[in-house]
């Protein structure tokens, strides 16, 4: 997951952050914040609110860099995608865009077969990630899309669907055990 | 505690973390598992696998260049928002482990504070998370404590204040929060601007800055608002108040 990010520098920065330096915040922002707009675009599809939510980013990340724990083995750029990611699924389902679900859950299913695949190819994580993905039903991995990128809930994907919300759960928590299986072979 | 865990639990704890980390469930159970991602470090880590297992699809998304504005809008964001830091959570939660939904213990954390009346010492940092008693309980008495009392009634908070150390110790009672909030915690000193104090998640101490003052008869109220999840993007309270209470010598 750490692509082309330097791993120890993110790391030492943020520790940086935690003591209030805002040179450090810098540091983080240039290294990471292309990366972090990017995921934020895709799920707001709007380029205004997904800066202001980079901004409130940031903002977390400066209040929050303490938080993070290398020790715990989760990489900082990881706790960085999750952070934009929760931040933006938040103010989508303020918005309540996420409710124009049936569009956007036509867009996920396409998307697994293009554009994806050729970002996945970056490195080998992701990779296995895609593999692991395609092993699922597509309309499944469609549904995990779904809730990653566009702040799906089982209740709101029942919906989009037409299925019983039972179904639903039982079709993505299926879906979650088989990628846990296979990514963590 | 060290008795194995059957697999279908195993495979039920692990489900129920994917379903924290991609915000699958509405409502109570939402924030339920929030809750627990916040006081159970053995369920926050399994959070975080998944997180970890899932980041690769965010690198589908194409990098963008964010405009010139952005980063001085942070940087005025963070002229706003104070000198907030939050804390780390240490493994000594495993105090919380024990619990099986975690719940329980926040009554069992409420006659602990009672019956030790000074918060853990302050480890190395601004901030620090205090999550286990200390040695040996001092005799000197909390010189003041404020219960935080929600609209609803129930004590949501117990708060107590060192003024030796100048720290600050909040422990939870009951904490429930709408999905996609936090509740985050506020001093307000008499006549001043709300001081955030951090997401409110279990016992813990806050080292206070040394300009917050304490003293005076009229006293310093804590509150407690629901933010976005992360806390208030501001350094201001922006969601509602839901619970507060004054800080009055015992």
């Amino acid at each position: 997951m750490d692509g082309d990010f330097d791993r120890q520098a993110l790391v030492s920065a943020l520790a940086r952050v935690a003591e209030g330096d805002r040179a450090a915040l810098r540091r983080v922002y240039d290294q990471t914040s292309a990366k972090l707009l990017g995921v934020c675009l895709r799920i707001l599809k709007d380029r205004n609110e997904a800066e202001d939510v980079l901004q409130e980013v940031y903002v977390t990340v400066w209040r929050r860099a303490g938080t993070f724990d290398p020790a715990r083995g989760v990489s900082p750029i990881t706790w960085l995608v999750a952070l934009a990611r929760n931040r933006a699924i938040d103010r989508i389902r303020a918005s309540k865009a996420h409710l124009s679900r049936p569009l956007e859950l036509a867009a996920e299913t396409a998307d697994t077969s293009e554009g994806a695949e050729a970002g996945l190819e970056r490195d080998e994580i992701q990779r296995r990630l895609a593999h692991c993905l395609n092993q699922l039903e597509p309309d499944h991995a469609a549904y995990v899309r779904s809730a990653f990128f566009g702040g799906h809930t089982y209740q709101t994907l029942a919906e989009a669907a037409a299925v019983p919300l039972g179904t639903m759960k039982s079709w993505i928590r299926r879906s979650l055990l088989r990628l846990r299986t296979c990514l963590d072979q | 505690m060290t008795s194995p865990i059957a697999p279908e639990d195993r495979e039920a704890f692990d489900l129920a973390a994917a379903e924290c980390a991609l915000g699958l469930n509405d409502g109570a159970e939402a924030a339920e598992l929030d809750l627990r991602r916040r006081m159970d470090a053995g369920f926050a880590m399994a959070v975080e696998g998944w997180e970890t297992r899932l980041a690769g699809l965010a690198s589908t998304a194409a990098p963008a260049v964010p405009s010139a504005t952005v980063w001085p809008g942070v940087l005025s964001r963070l002229d706003q928002s104070g000198s907030v830091i939050e804390l780390r959570l240490r493994r000594s939660l495993a105090v919380w482990r024990g619990a099986a939904a975690g719940f329980a213990a926040l009554a069992a954390c409420l006659a602990l504070v009672a019956a030790w009346p000074r918060s853990a010492p302050p480890t190395a940092g601004v901030l620090t998370a205090a999550a286990t008693p200390p040695a040996s309980p001092p005799a000197a008495q909390p010189v003041m404590t404020a219960r935080l009392i929600g609209a609803q009634g129930p004590t949501v908070f117990v708060a107590m204040v060192d003024p030796d150390r100048h720290v600050l110790v909040v422990t939870p009672a009951t904490v429930t929060a709408a999905p996609g909030r936090s509740p985050e915690l506020w001093l307000i000193p008499t006549g001043g601007k709300p001081i955030p104090l951090g997401l409110a998640a279990f016992k813990r101490s806050v080292q206070l800055s040394p300009k917050v003052r304490l003293g005076g008869p009229s006293g310093v109220v804590l509150a407690m608002s629901m933010e976005p999840i992360g806390g208030s993007p501001t350094g201001q309270p922006t969601g509602p108040v839901v619970a507060t209470g004054q800080l009055e010598p015992t």
